[in-house]
């Protein structure tokens, strides 16, 4: 084994080596980014990983490839003397020369080594080209003392208290944009070099609303000036350290010694001939000097896609263009954010949150899924893209970590383990928390230090280099994408100072503008996702989003035109009984055909708008069901069917939380741990069905779990303990599975976090019977439980039966309604003061509506109520929409009396209500009967019925559970 | 009939108002009296109320609280509410209680003859009708000529005025629709209370 290892050890050594480099300059790149200086020692660990991999491949022989190293080395070299800082350049041109270095270690096939040396060739050019850079910014900055430099090189941690030339352009830029700027000092020994001050939450906290400009550290103590625009109190606060205003003019002068000495020299700079262009970040400063030439891998391939990208979103090139000042400016204040944008930013970004988390589950299952990696990665990108457009620094920082790690899994560098998944999951959750927070208009304060480190954790602690050839793909690539980077001149102006042409490719002046900022990498976060945006948009075909409000006006307003109709039909039915003009009536029933025939149409549309797949309310569940099944030690998976199914949006929001409750039960309580199921002869892998489907105007959603089911005898001797039931009460099965819906109810022995409270079975039904929902439960021992809810498909328009009371009018939804019986009145059996219907053996307690809710008492009746023109058939109830189901032809003048019921029920419970007539099915628009009145007891609200007059709605759920509690009026004869 | 010729010296017709022609846009409001004196050039300081006439008695009448005045709608009987409750009714696809002041009142059960209406006000909690025999006039009122009920003096009945008016030879009692509105939140909103309330009517 031993020596299977040295043997490998080149091309271990090489590939580990390539991570390291790859790894530290993605993390240089990011602090780039935010103005951060690498400092010495940084720079000399990357020096010392350049000088292992020259080591490592110098066996192979590759002179081009140690010739570029070579010349890495010397600008790493000049960089370590020179006070200039790390540009994004040389960081891509590193990155790229470790891979190419790992890709001649892993001997790759004969046709890409001339890629391949293609490629060394250019780095080498590159290199060269940087370390003249390098020098030539030495010589041109006199006032760096050579010496001082060359002693820092020596030892760390004596840093030169002068600032950079990037530092005091960094200054010079945000003096006339920031309103002020800020210290924080802190004393000596706290921290012993400026990266020391870098790493501190301080340092953190302040670089999520503030623009760092310069740090320090020296053994008397540290300093951080930043420019802010909040207050210093607030600073303070967000720091968490005491913080300072300064004077815009000369900030440190006031300070204390050694700072005090310390001066941004404005005149330093105005030699320098970049100075016109201050409005640039730090690392673009130097990108005049530094041609870009269009060679680095990542950034070859990204700039045609923004060459692509910018025409299409025109929009957002303004943005771009001020990126820097909404980076300062936007976190202070969340009002200068245009609200309608950042709304569309929060509905999209909300859509990849939950794609990005089925993706990385799907990636769980499959960790070679190269679908699932590139939708992550694409979705991630865009979400950093955006909340950078926006200045969300937290958000961004964060994507762009998870990001990166998504670049590594995609490049087959790392395969995706439970550890990193598990850090992604919980960086998604901190994402949410911040976008919720916006959502609320506070500003995304949420601490993401802790899931950076879950992230870095899990990126450094098992990064096994699984080199795979397919890994090459992307690099391989690059060669063809330069080409057309080189002969695109990238659209933007090219400026004087950089004609520096040595190489062939760095003929073609690109960049350099003052969005130059949009040449490094920020700008290909920003490209990709609007690359990615119209991408998605096309798979739209032209959707838009709509406020709900106006949704609902427009629904309810389609809802008076329905009414409209029906009084339009009982005009002409009225001018035809008359019998008057017949001419003019045939084009007037003519106008009233169409004009029902339209607004149906119309309506059945609007219906639709509103519906929404009732899959979007479950794509949450599979995250909840493996956390709380790792949680619980359990095995178990989640299959969702029928999510397609459509359902009112309403409707999928409020069925989300019932949803939750069943589902954590299933997992809590209903699933077995592995080993009970292996001795049950169950596969240890437990199941959980979630099953939406479609029954005519009902929505049916069960949740079926293989697991131990319900044990009958338990739950009765709990419910009589609870004192539910009565020792005596015989109940079937399913009856004592429903107890478990009663308030106050629950079996679980022991109170775990997930469930048992006994509130949330409770607090279930009665979220469905507020749905106007049904929800009933069957279980077998052993076999599992199956919870079904059933819904409306949309709460705006109710199919409901019509019936007639004492020539009032009452709409039973139709969910709660089973049957319609007439019997005659000697098959009424009265025990004690009830009377009982015998309905196929079984005992139906009969409900009098007229007494229940007093209609008969005639003295209620005034004046005012009765009409002259009395009309007691309505006819409009037994309108177009179905056939009248039975209408007794006025029973009260029958010789034969009978007694019409209807047998509502709420899940297991049924009573017949008796009624007088019934007036056939109606779809009506439910409306609340207004503030003023308390609710009545059993209605539900009301409906305008084509007549104009008001229906009363009854609620079903009330009156049965009122009945259960012995107090209606109308089932007794006192 | 001939309201007008009551001759209220501070009681004046608005429809000659220019400056309350916002009440008048409404047609169903503008109930021209021809008998009306003009009487324009009395004091118009106050506030503006509408009187309306339930059996024999008149009332006044805050018009801001007015939101429209219409035929009275068919109603539909509320079960188990308030007993001056009549029931609910429907305008423009809302749902409105109204009630009949007459039961509050304890005056003989009134009923539909074609001068009634339906006076709906706008509450903070939404729209609530009043049924009213006959919309009689609109006036401006001073506060000062409304004399405050003395409750503890009257009965619960009368919680609902805010005083009486001294102006005209008629006594006018006055609104307060607050209070009136009021009456219908439940003490506590169970159903015990309601169906006691229901149980004594």
């Amino acid at each position: 084994m031993a020596t299977k290892e040295t043997e490998k050890s080149p091309e271990q050594t090489c590939a580990d080596l390539s991570e390291s480099l790859s790894t530290i300059c993605a993390a240089q790149l990011d602090r780039t980014q935010h103005n951060m200086e690498a400092t010495l020692g940084e720079i000399q660990d990357i020096q010392q990983i350049v000088n292992e991999i020259k080591n490592a491949v110098a066996p192979f022989e590759v002179v081009s490839l140690n010739q570029a190293i070579q010349v890495a080395c010397q600008v790493l070299d000049a960089l370590l003397a020179s006070p200039k800082s790390l540009s994004t350049d040389i960081l891509l041109s590193l990155n790229e020369l470790g891979d190419i270095a790992f890709q001649f270690v892993t001997c790759p096939p004969e046709e890409q080594l001339q890629n391949l040396y293609s490629q060394c060739f250019t780095l080498q050019e590159n290199f060269k080209q940087y370390s003249n850079n390098i020098v030539a910014e030495c010589a041109k900055i006199p006032s760096e003392p050579i010496g001082n430099t060359t002693e820092l090189v020596n030892n760390e941690t004596q840093t030169s208290l002068s600032p950079t030339a990037s530092e005091i352009a960094a200054f010079q830029k945000y003096q006339p944009r920031a309103d002020d700027f800020f210290v924080a000092l802190f004393s000596a020994g706290i921290h012993a070099t400026a990266t020391d001050v870098a790493e501190s939450s301080t340092y953190d906290n302040l670089a999520r609303v503030a623009e760092i400009i310069f740090v320090r550290a020296t053994p008397q103590g540290s300093i951080i000036l930043f420019a802010a625009e909040l207050p210093d109190s607030v600073l303070t606060d967000i720091a968490g350290h005491p913080i300072t205003a300064v004077t815009k003019d000369n900030p440190l002068s006031t300070l204390i010694a050694p700072w005090n000495t310390i001066a941004f020299h404005t005149t330093e700079t105005a030699q320098a001939p970049q100075a016109p262009q201050a409005p640039q970040t730090t690392q673009t400063t130097q990108a005049p000097q530094t041609p870009q030439a269009p060679q680095a891998t990542k950034q070859a391939a990204q700039v045609p896609q923004a060459a692509q990208a910018t025409p299409q979103t025109p929009q957002k090139e303004p943005v771009d263009e001020d990126f820097d000042t909404q980076n300062l400016s936007l976190p202070s204040d969340l009002s200068t954010v245009d609200p309608e944008m950042l709304q569309d930013f929060l509905a999209n970004a909300d859509e990849l949150l939950e794609k990005l988390s089925e993706c990385v589950l799907d990636l769980e299952n499959d960790p070679t899924s190269k679908d699932a990696i590139e939708q992550i990665f694409r979705a991630a990108h865009t979400i950093k893209g955006t909340a950078g457009m926006f200045g969300f620094r937290a958000i961004q920082k964060l994507t762009h970590v998870m990001e990166n790690l998504f670049d590594l899994v995609r490049k087959g560098q790392l395969l995706a383990t439970p550890s990193h998944i598990d850090a992604v999951l919980f960086g998604f959750d901190r994402v949410r928390s911040m976008f919720d927070l916006l959502r609320k208009n506070a500003l995304p304060e949420v601490p993401i230090n802790d899931a950076l480190a879950q992230l870095n954790a899990s990126l450094r602690g098992d990064a096994p280099p699984t080199a795979t050839s397919t890994s090459h793909t992307v690099t391989a690539s690059t060669p063809t994408a330069s080409t057309p980077t080189a002969s695109t001149p990238t659209a933007s102006t090219p400026t004087a100072s950089t004609p520096t042409a040595s190489t062939p490719t760095a003929s073609t002046p690109t960049a350099s503008t003052p969005t130059a900022v949009t040449a490094t990498t920020s700008q290909a976060a920003t490209s990709k996702s609007s690359a990615a945006a119209p991408a998605k948009k096309d798979d739209g075909s032209g959707t838009l989003r709509v406020d709900l409000k106006r949704l609902d006006s427009l629904v309810n307003l389609v809802g008076e035109l329905v009414i409209d109709r029906t009084r339009f039909a009982l005009i002409e039915d009225e001018i035809r009984a008359r019998g008057q003009n017949s001419e003019l009536l045939h084009s007037m029933s003519e106008a009233v055909l169409l004009f029902g025939r339209h607004m149906n149409e119309v309506q059945s549309i609007i219906m639709k708008i509103r519906m929404v797949p009732v899959g979007n309310a479950f794509t949450k569940f599979s995250r909840m069901v493996r956390d709380l099944a790792k949680d619980c030690g359990k095995e178990v998976d989640l299959h969702i069917e029928g999510g397609e199914a459509e359902l009112d949006k309403t409707l999928v929001e409020e069925i989300g939380d019932p949803l939750v409750h069943l589902i954590r039960n299933s997992v809590d309580h209903g699933i077995e741990t592995p080993d009970e199921r292996e001795k049950s002869g169950k596969p240890r892998r437990g199941n959980i069905l979630l099953r939406a489907r479609q029954d005519s105007n009902m929505i049916v959603i069960t949740i079926q779990d293989d697991g131990r089911g319900l044990q009958v005898d338990k739950l009765r001797k709990k419910a009589l303990q609870n004192g539910l039931i009565k020792e005596n009460e015989v109940l079937t099965d399913k009856e004592t599975y429903n107890l478990i819906f009663e308030a106050g109810f629950s079996t679980a022995e022991k109170v775990t976090n997930i469930s048992g409270r006994g509130v949330g079975m409770d607090v279930v039904k009665k979220n469905i019977t507020k749905l106007k929902g049904v929800i009933e439960l069957d279980s077998g021992i052993g076999e599992g439980t199956t919870t079904t809810i059933k819904l409306p498909l949309t709460l705006a328009i109710i199919p409901s039966l019509m019936i007639e009371v004492q020539n009032e009018n009452y709409a039973i939804p139709l969910v709660n309604v089973v049957e319609s019986l007439r019997i005659s009145p000697n098959e009424i059996q009265r025990v004690g003061a009830v009377d009982f219907v015998k309905l196929r053996e079984k005992a139906m307690p009969l409900l009098y509506m007229s007494k229940m809710f007093g209609i008969e008492d005639s003295s209620t009746h005034s004046g005012y109520r009765t009409e002259g023109d009395k009309n007691p058939h309505h006819s409009q109830t037994s309108g177009e929409h179905s056939p009248t189901l039975e209408v007794s032809a006025s029973n009260r003048r029958n010789k034969k009396p009978r007694i019409i019921f209807v047998v509502v029920g709420i899940g297991e419970k049924r009573v017949g209500v008796v009624v007088d007539q019934l007036l056939g099915q109606q779809e009506i628009v439910i409306k609340s009967l207004g503030k003023i009145l308390p609710k009545p007891q059993g209605i539900a609200g009301g409906c305008v019925l084509g007549n104009g007059k008001v229906a009363l709605v009854l609620d079903v759920g009330e009156i049965v559970e009122e009945m259960g509690r012995g107090r209606v009026k109308g089932v007794y004869h006192e | 009939m001939n309201r007008g010729a009551r001759g209220l010296s501070e009681i004046q017709p608005l429809q000659k108002n220019p400056a309350t022609g916002s009440i008048l846009e409404n047609p169903l409001t503008h109930r021209e009296d021809p008998n009306s004196p003009d009487v324009s050039h009395i004091n118009q300081t106050g506030l503006r109320h509408i009187g309306f006439r339930l059996n024999t008695d008149d009332f006044l009448l805050d018009m801001k609280f007015v939101r429209e005045i219409i035929m009275l709608p068919k109603i539909t009987f509320l079960p188990r509410s308030d007993r001056a409750v009549e029931g609910v009714f429907a305008i423009r696809g809302e749902i409105i209680p109204i009630v009949n002041l007459r039961r509050i009142l304890g005056m003989p059960e009134g009923k539909r003859e074609a001068s009634t209406r339906a006076i709906i006000l706008q509450t903070e909690r939404g729209g609530l009708g009043l049924i009213v025999d006959d919309i009689t006039e609109f006036v401006w009122v001073n506060e000062s000529s409304i004399q405050i009920l003395d409750q503890n003096f009257f009965g619960e009945r009368y919680h609902f005025l805010s005083g009486v008016s001294k102006i005209g030879a008629k006594m006018c009692g006055v609104l307060d629709v607050e209070k009136l509105s009021a009456r219908f939140i439940p003490a506590q909103n169970n159903q015990d209370s309601i169906i006691a309330s229901e149980e004594m009517s």
